[in-house]
């Protein structure tokens, strides 16, 4: 059996925002939909390596598209998540909902 | 778009040839919006964190490698300084022997490095050009006229060490897309 893989808080991100935006998921949209919806600044530089690491691990894949002029010519590169990608994400995930059990964290009284 | 072509191969050192192309062509995208200034200042920061991603990823190799490197370096400097100082010359004429010496044998060495390991290879390369300059600085803070000589020379080194990379670098990209 492979050894589980442990995600960061921002590849949960990257993961989440790649989910959320689909078959639209490339560079520029990703950064944006990590920064509207979690409210992070997110430098390019980040997240190119956040995605090749992923991809190296074999949680996202990649396909490139077609090349467009406003882009100079270059191909835009789509990610999708992958099985495992997604596995990892609900374990990650499945860790945090067991450890906010029986806490008041969102509904504010610890605010 | 005369700044895409310079971006992307900055870009494609520590990366892809592929992943460069589109890093930036989504740096490219955003420009417009966000302008030049932006757009560069990005450009490095990206490859500064591809760099330092990679010598994360696997510092034990990038180490070995820049150690690698260093005795490639001074195996192939060392006859032709060992020369030098065998048959005296006047000054000027002995400083411009070393530093062509010492530029050839980095040269060599960059491009060695990255063909015995293509993705590592460029990492290793800059690891060893900051590791040497700065034992060197800190050597030199009480400056003798020998380690002038010697800091002066591995000044000469950087610069072909990391050209030499480079162009092995675009090389074997160069080859992946033609033969991808």
């Amino acid at each position: 059996m492979a050894p589980a893989i442990n995600l960061g808080e921002f590849e949960q991100l990257t993961l989440l925002a790649i989910l959320r935006l689909g078959d639209e998921a490339y560079g520029v949209t990703i950064r944006a939909e990590i920064s509207e919806r979690a409210g992070r600044t997110v430098a390019p530089g980040a997240l190119y390596t956040a995605l090749e690491r992923l991809e190296d691990k074999g949680l996202v894949k990649s396909r490139i598209g077609d090349p467009t002029p406003q882009r100079g010519g270059r191909a835009k590169r789509f990610f999708t998540v992958t099985a495992p990608g997604l596995k990892a994400l609900a374990r990650a995930q499945q860790a945090f909902q067991r450890l906010l059990e029986g806490l008041d964290v969102l509904g504010g009284s610890h605010a | 778009m005369r700044d895409a072509g310079p971006a992307e191969a900055l870009l494609s050192l520590f990366t892809a040839r592929e992943r460069a192309e589109s890093i930036a062509g989504d740096l490219i995208e955003e420009r417009d919006v966000r302008g030049s200034a932006w757009f560069w200042l990005n450009v490095v920061r990206t490859t500064f964190a591809l760099f330092a991603s990679t010598l994360a990823n696997a510092p034990a190799t990038v180490c070995a490698l820049g150690v690698l490197g260093f005795a490639l370096l001074v195996a192939l400097t060392f006859p032709g300084v060992a020369a030098v100082f065998l048959f005296p010359l006047m000054g000027p004429m002995r400083s411009v022997l070393l530093a062509l010496f010492c530029g050839n044998a980095a040269l060599w060495t960059g491009i060695s490095l990255v063909k015995v390991a293509p993705k590592h290879g460029m990492p290793a390369c800059l690891t060893l050009a900051v590791a040497g300059e700065a034992l060197l600085l800190a050597w030199t803070q009480a400056p003798t006229d020998g380690s002038v000589i010697a800091y002066t020379s591995a000044l000469f080194a950087v610069a072909p060490l990391l050209t030499g990379a480079a162009i092995a670098r675009r090389r074997m990209a160069s080859l992946e897309q033609h033969h991808g």
